[in-house]
This record gives C-alpha cells, sequence and structure tokens, in this order.
C-alpha cells in the first residue's frame, strides 16, 4: 500500500493536472481541492484493495 | 380548514373525495403555511401559486361533473429543484442552472402524480447538484430542520423531507444517490422510500450519478408512501434505465402478514460504524420483525468507497465544462469535491461487478431482507458545523448491492408451472410442445439418457423422430430451486415402468422476452457405480 499522499504532494498533482488539463482553479479552493484530492484517494487505495479475478466482468445490465 | 395541510395525503384525498372539502381549500391552507413559515424553514425555493390554485378548481370541477379525479385527489405535494417543472428552469440547487431554458415539461413522475390528483405547489431546496447530505448550500442559504431550526435537515432531499415534518405538504418527491432521501428521512422524522435501482423512471429530472440515481417520496406516515408509490409505478421509456416491470400495487398488501420473510440484521461495517441512536432503532425494528442471526455483507466498506469514487467522478464527469469556465459560480465545497475527482478512472469495474452483489457473504443467502441503520450514523449537528466531519453517507454500499432473491415464491410458482407443463407434454407426447419449451439457440443443449444434442434444431429433430415418444414414468423428491427473477433450475428422480434404475433429470430455466425456456437438460439413469 503506497502512503498517504502528503498535502505538498497533493497540491502539486493539482498543479500540474490544472496546467496538463487546461483546468483553471481558483487560487483561494486550492488547498480544499487538495484536501478533497487526498480524501478521495484514500477512498480509492480501499477501492483497489479488493482483490478480483480477471474476468470478472461489470454487471452493467441490471434487472430489478 | 387552516389544518387540513396537517392532514395525511390518504385523509386528505378521502375528504376531497367525499366534498367534506375541496382541493381548494386544502391548497390554499398550504399555500398560506408555505407563506407563513418558509422563511424561517428555507425548504421552498418556488412557490407556484397560480398554477396549484388552478389545478385544485380543476380537481374540484372534475368531482363536481361527477367525475374522478383519483386516489390522490386535492393532496398537495412538492419536488425537489432537479425535477422539470414546465415554465421554470431546473435548478438542481445550482446558481449555474439558473440561466438553462425553462422546462417545457413536467418531469413524468409529476405527471403520474398530477394524473392520480395531486396538485404541485412548488420546488424545493437542496444541496447544490445533490452533491452533500445538509441541504446548506451558499447560493441559497442553508435549509432549517423544522423540529429545531438551528439544526441542519439533512440532504441532498432537505427540502423536501422538511416541507413533509413541518407539515406544508403531506408528500414531496425527491432523490437518492447515496442516501439523499435515506438520510433527510432520519434527520427529520418521517418515512421516505428509494425504491429498487430502475423502479421509477427519471425521464426530465437533473441527473447526478446515472448509475445510482433514485427517485421516490416523502410522506408523513407508511400508508401516504404507499398511496405515492402506486401512483408513481409504471415503465417510461424515456429513462434507458427503467425496468420494464408491471406495476405491483403495495397498497393493498401493508395490512399483509410477513409469513415467509427471514430478516437479519447487517453486522460488521455496519454496526461498527454506527451510533448508539441507530443501532437502538435498528434494534428495535429489528425485535419487531423477529430477526434472525446477523449477517454480513462482504466488502461493506470497499463498497461504500466505491459508491464514493463513483459519486464523484461521475459528477466531475457531468460538470467538466463548467469547471472550467464558471468555477466561482459553484458552491465551494461542490467546487472543491468535484475538481479533484475529473481523472480518477471511474471504478466501475470494481464497483458494479457481480462479485459484490451476490449479497450477504455467508450461505444463508435465501435472506428477502436486511435491516441496518443506513442513516444518521451521528446525532443532527448544528447547521454551520464543521462541514467535513460526518458519517451520513453509510447509504453506499445498499445503494450498489442488488441482493440476489433466492427461491422467490413468484418464481418458483412460475418454473414449478413450467416443469409441470413439460412432464405433461412428454407423457402426452406432444412434441410441439416439448420442442417449444426450448430455447431457440444453437446453445441449447440436451443430453439424454441415449443421445447427446447440441443446438434447438438436433433437439427439435430427435423429438420429431423419436417412436413412440418418452416411456411413462412417475417422478419423485422433485426439487426446484430459483435465483432472481429470471433463473431457475428443476431436478427430479424418475422412474420408468420398464426397468428398474432409478433416473435422473435436471432442467435449467430461463426467462426470455417470449417466456421461459429450457437452456440446458440432462437425462439420466443412476448406474451401479460412481
Amino acid at each position: 500500500m503506497p502512503p498517504e499522499i502528503s498535502e505538498d504532494d497533493a497540491l502539486t498533482a493539482i498543479d500540474v493536472m490544472s496546467r496538463l488539463l487546461g483546468l483553471p482553479i481558483l487560487p483561494e479552493h486550492r488547498a480544499g481541492v487538495a484536501l478533497n484530492l487526498a480524501r478521495l484517494m484514500v477512498q480509492a487505495r480501499l477501492v483497489q484493495s479488493v482483490a478480483l479475478p480477471e474476468e470478472t466482468e461489470p454487471a452493467s445490465v441490471f434487472t430489478p | 380548514m387552516t389544518d387540513s395541510v396537517r392532514l395525511d395525503a390518504a385523509a386528505i384525498a378521502t375528504a376531497v373525495r367525499s366534498r367534506r372539502t375541496s382541493a381548494e381549500i386544502v391548497v390554499s391552507a398550504a399555500l398560506e403555511a408555505i407563506e407563513r413559515r418558509n422563511p424561517a424553514l428555507n425548504c421552498f425555493t418556488a412557490v407556484l401559486r397560480d398554477r396549484a390554485l388552478e389545478a385544485a378548481v380543476s380537481v374540484d370541477d372534475r368531482l363536481s361533473a361527477g367525475g374522478d379525479p383519483g386516489p390522490l385527489a386535492g393532496v398537495p405535494f412538492g419536488v425537489k429543484n432537479l425535477f422539470d417543472v414546465r415554465g421554470l428552469p431546473t435548478l438542481a440547487g445550482s446558481k449555474i442552472n439558473r440561466d438553462l431554458a425553462p422546462a417545457r415539461a413536467d418531469a413524468v413522475l409529476v405527471r403520474r402524480l398530477e394524473a392520480a390528483g395531486a396538485v404541485l405547489v412548488g420546488t424545493q431546496h437542496m444541496d447544490e447538484y445533490a452533491y452533500g447530505f445538509t441541504t446548506e448550500n451558499s447560493h441559497y442559504g442553508p435549509g432549517r430542520n423544522p423540529h429545531d431550526l438551528a439544526r441542519v435537515a439533512g440532504g441532498s432531499s432537505g427540502g423536501s423531507a422538511a416541507a413533509v415534518a413541518a407539515g406544508l405538504v403531506p408528500l414531496s418527491l425527491a432523490s437518492d444517490t447515496n442516501g439523499s432521501i435515506r438520510v433527510p428521512s432520519s434527520f427529520c422524522g418521517i418515512f421516505g422510500l428509494k425504491p429498487t435501482y430502475g423502479r421509477l423512471p427519471r425521464t426530465a429530472s437533473f441527473q447526478f450519478v446515472h448509475d445510482l440515481d433514485h427517485l421516490g417520496p416523502f410522506a408523513r406516515t407508511v400508508t401516504d408512501l404507499a398511496l405515492c408509490y402506486d401512483a408513481l409505478q409504471g415503465h417510461d421509456p424515456g429513462d434507458p434505465m427503467c425496468a420494464r416491470r408491471p406495476i405491483e400495487l403495495v397498497l393493498p398488501r401493508l395490512d399483509e402478514p410477513l409469513d415467509g420473510l427471514r430478516v437479519s440484521v447487517l453486522d460488521g461495517w455496519f454496526r461498527d460504524t454506527a451510533g448508539a441512536q441507530a443501532l437502538d432503532a435498528v434494534a428495535t425494528v429489528a425485535r419487531a420483525l423477529q430477526a434472525g442471526p446477523d449477517t454480513t455483507l462482504a466488502n461493506a466498506a470497499q463498497a461504500r468507497a466505491a459508491a464514493f469514487c463513483i459519486t464523484a467522478a461521475s459528477g466531475a464527469d457531468l460538470h467538466m465544462e463548467n469547471l472550467k469556465k464558471r468555477q466561482a459560480d459553484f458552491d465551494p465545497a461542490q467546487y472543491r469535491r468535484l475538481y479533484p475527482a475529473h481523472q480518477l478512472h471511474r471504478p466501475s469495474r470494481r464497483g458494479r461487478s457481480g462479485a459484490w452483489k451476490r449479497g450477504p457473504a455467508d450461505r444463508r443467502t435465501d435472506h428477502r431482507a436486511a435491516l441496518a441503520g443506513t442513516t444518521g450514523a451521528t446525532r443532527r449537528r448544528p447547521s454551520g458545523a464543521d462541514r467535513r466531519r460526518r458519517r451520513t453517507d453509510r447509504g453506499g454500499p445498499m445503494t450498489l448491492t442488488a441482493t440476489l432473491a433466492v427461491n422467490d415464491p413468484e418464481v418458483v410458482a412460475e418454473v414449478t408451472a413450467m416443469f409441470r407443463r413439460y412432464e405433461q407434454a412428454l407423457m402426452d407426447n406432444d412434441t410441439d410442445a416439448l420442442t417449444g419449451m426450448f430455447w431457440k439457440s444453437p446453445d441449447t443443449l440436451r443430453y439424454g439418457v441415449g443421445e447427446i444434442l447440441y443446438g434447438y434444431d438436433a433437439i427439435a429433430s430427435f423429438r420429431a423422430n423419436r417412436q413412440g415418444g418418452a416411456p411413462k414414468r412417475s417422478l419423485g423428491k422433485t426439487c426446484i430451486t430459483t435465483f432472481g427473477r429470471d433463473y431457475g433450475i428443476a431436478n427430479t428422480e424418475f422412474q420408468r415402468v420398464n426397468t428398474d434404475r432409478l433416473g435422473r433429470q435436471s432442467q435449467t430455466w430461463v426467462r426470455f422476452p417470449e417466456g421461459w425456456r429450457i437452456v440446458a437438460a440432462h437425462v439420466s439413469l443412476q448406474g451401479d457405480a460412481s
């Protein structure tokens, strides 16, 4: 499991993303966005921790 | 009649239909109550006075003319402001959507309630783009809890729940992605229904997460919830995820005994993350329903995380253009959560895979109901308190889970009827009927005692050429098991008249649009050794 994302790393990631994607960011939201990126990554790692066999496919058709 | 708005929907409809009051009186009282109390509650964002009074008069006119305006005659209702309402831009709690063109028609569910005689009186407050659990909204101010104005109503359907809890209307329509009906119902002390995904059409409502969005009602009584739900049911082609299922009225069944219903409390993550108050409530319901042993939903924490990521990624994808062009027009809380999610790979395979949809982890898969406190793990916190610390989105795992119903009595009855029809046709040597019960596909197969047949054509040819038909036989120990609504297996032992050897037969049945068909069959006679 990779270490938790640090505040500095999250800020760096946000700045790089903003530049590469042409998605400007309001300066007053920069810290809040970075915090939410870190939070999202914690959740994403939890999802990634589930071992799924390669043949598992999305159950995209749901018949209630 | 000022207090008429405190009546529930069933009582209002009865009073209006029997002419003890009029729809106009009831709706006027609701409009007056909204005008008086909405400034403090902040639950309605638009009040449709003229439209509502016109509709109410029309209900009364129909009654005067001897007509039947429907089971919700004269019942005032509101809708979360993500439902299309003719003449209004569909705000979905945002400032940005004020620039949308006014909706040209009402959402399908609004039309269905009005067709049942109900009267739309206004649109209701919500978290911006339904992304939140508090109805604290930087554009339109915080929604308040009618039980204590200093506290939040929950969200994202907070305005709709508060309006019902305050008695301004007996019914509201709202949406639930990860708990947006369940959470505010809990916080406001009323009843809410998040139906099964795909059961109610979302046509002409503003989406949030296509894969997880549900629409449903709030009410102050379960009877009202059933009355409303019955009026809402039915397929609509405008929502591609809406199930093609016949309407199943629930109101007439409310008093039926719960025979055959096996109930369990979910332990593990659901218990570990719940507050004492929620656990007490679950225990009370569990006692009333005589719940059996606890059961575990596998990977609940991971399912919640998947719902969290899917939600963030879908929301960011939906609002991408505005994230680029109109940053300053977002509620800051939404902007900060949507922005970092726009590059997240949607964890669709993990989040929605069959592996997570199998239901309880243990072997007791014949449960029909599972109980868990999926909302309000903590006390209603004061409005304006730190928005970060909360654990209200505990509905996510349940949203993702479609527990497979094993041996649903209706499905078992259907497969049993098909099994018997097949046996009758076999004994009558009705070859057309027998062949017609097989799936018309090259993938269908049948292992007979003396033949191996691949494909429908080979099976049909065998039937047509079988001299004298099948030997006469009697059946024993027939065992039919069904999984979900469309899949069943029939196994039986049989004894042919001309032999002492025991026979075994297996049929796999699948429901196709054309009806139940056998997709695989196996007939054998027992040997002397394994």
